[in-house]
């Protein structure tokens, strides 16, 4: 079993912290988008969800351009000792960028949806701009966004393409469970294949469960407030 | 406490173009601004509440300059301590009463807690309208009237200058609007915060205004004494 623990381990730490820094560049930027509207804006919306449409080799391919040893960034980032090719973090950056454009397209779609009255109603009574997006813009977009946020480890998790491109596929370091999969079947190892497959499986179907059971607590819990009434 | 509007403002939608040209200004307390929609109303109310910024003019309340195009002054609507009262009240569906109440009374970057104990001035207009056994709830479970006085107790708690109402029983039933209307005529016989009502329902204007401005297109047609109005063109 230990040989199937070590990928969906490095799978999960690589979903859990792509899926937060999609989520925090995510409601930032639709939250900064839904603010105006204007053509720029929805140009910017559209390169910002190229990840979605771009073929993983692709993006793997700019990342590489950007990050490499000779890429644009990655000799000053080398000199912070930051090193995206071949680790674990340049995965992390992968699955970051193709998971981005889920929470971005389903936080914007939650900000617009928003009644301005709320908004306006806190600002006559004094509140920061600062405040009212804590306070009420985000907890009344905060189910679409969750959706998005579920999307986006769901897509974060499931990461090849790129992510094989940047990190490669080192066992133990960056061999995550798509690319374990992948070796498997190469390998013709199939009861490993069969194993990490239930494996990832599972584990997809228990996070949706799990959050569509905190969708529903958050349900009842408001409902019983009506019965108490 | 004087208020004085003098703004103008052009907006475009659609090729269509309305032109708001707004003059008025009054010492009475209870004053009433009477039109058909599209008239503007809603548009002044902004203005004076600060959502808008008009093209050119000048607001004031009391001493108080909130706008004035030649000086460049704009109050934001967080620094003008007025009180909006939205048509459909905008309680936030996901605050309880009690935290709707007190919503503008604590600054923090986070809503205080479902069960946390209101400050003293927002406890005041809980008990004169009383809340208190509604605090738990939560907006939609309360009824059109319920969520009047809330509103009004969440508008009053931030000790306004001026409360603005905005078209506050156009929502509502005629036999609840009647309700209502008295309720808050009441409310207003025992306040000190003068009003600033919008209607296109003369029966509004007679029972809670003292001063009432006929508005037509964007501009002001006519003014009248509010108990007596009877609008020079019935909307």
């Amino acid at each position: 079993m230990s040989g199937v623990a070590t990928p969906l381990l490095l799978s999960l730490k690589v979903a859990l912290w792509a899926t937060f820094f999609a989520t925090v560049f995510g409601v930032a930027i639709a939250y900064w988008l839904s603010r105006k509207q204007s053509t720029w804006f929805d140009l910017i919306d559209s390169i910002l969800t190229l990840p979605m449409v771009l073929p993983p080799t692709v993006i793997g391919y700019y990342l590489l351009v950007l990050f490499g040893r000779r890429g644009w960034l990655g000799p000053f980032l080398a000199d912070f000792g930051i090193e995206l090719v071949f680790t674990w973090q340049g995965a992390v950056v992968a699955a970051t960028v193709v998971a981005f454009p889920m929470v971005l397209k389903a936080a914007r779609a939650a900000f617009q949806t928003v009644d301005r009255q709320y908004q306006d109603a806190g600002r006559v009574m004094g509140i920061s701009e600062l405040g009212l997006f804590f306070r009420v813009t985000l907890p009344l977009a905060s189910r679409g966004i969750l959706a998005g946020v579920l999307l986006a480890f769901a897509r974060a998790l499931g990461e090849f393409g790129a992510t094989l491109m940047i990190a490669g596929n080192i066992p133990g370091r960056t061999q995550t469970l798509s690319i374990a999969i992948y070796e498997a079947v190469q390998a013709g190892n199939d009861s490993m294949a069969n194993t990490l497959v239930m494996i990832t499986s599972i584990t997809c179907v228990t996070v949706l469960w799990v959050s569509s059971h905190l969708l529903q607590a958050e349900d009842r819990r408001r409902k019983r407030g009506e019965i108490s009434a | 406490m004087s208020i004085h509007v003098s703004i103008q403002h052009l907006l475009s939608a659609g090729g269509r173009e309305f032109k708001l040209d707004m003059h008025f200004s009054s010492e009475a307390r209870r004053i009433a601004l009477f039109g058909p929609s599209g008239a503007g109303k809603t548009l002044t109310l902004k203005a004076i509440a600060g959502l808008l910024r008009p093209d050119a003019g000048r607001v004031t309340v009391g001493e108080r300059v909130l706008f004035d195009s030649a000086q460049d002054i704009f109050l934001k609507p967080q620094q003008r301590r007025l009180a909006y009262l939205f048509q459909e009240y905008a309680l936030f569906p996901h605050l309880t009463v009690g935290q709707n109440i007190g919503f503008g009374l604590s600054t923090g970057l986070f809503n205080t807690r479902r069960t946390s104990v209101l400050p003293e001035e927002a406890m005041y207009w809980v008990t004169t309208f009383e809340l208190a056994p509604l605090l738990g709830n939560y907006p939609h479970q309360l009824s059109g009237g319920q969520r009047q006085r809330v509103a009004l107790a969440r508008a009053l708690a931030t000790k306004p200058d001026i409360l603005l109402l905005d078209e506050p029983f156009s929502a509502l039933q005629a036999s609840l609007r009647r309700k209502l209307r008295e309720e808050l005529a009441e409310l207003q016989s025992r306040l000190t915060v003068p009003t600033v009502l919008i209607t296109h329902d003369p029966q509004d204007v007679r029972l809670l205004a003292d001063t009432v401005f006929e508005l037509e297109d964007g501009r002001v047609i006519a003014q009248q004494v509010g108990p007596t109005f009877s609008p020079e063109h019935p909307a």
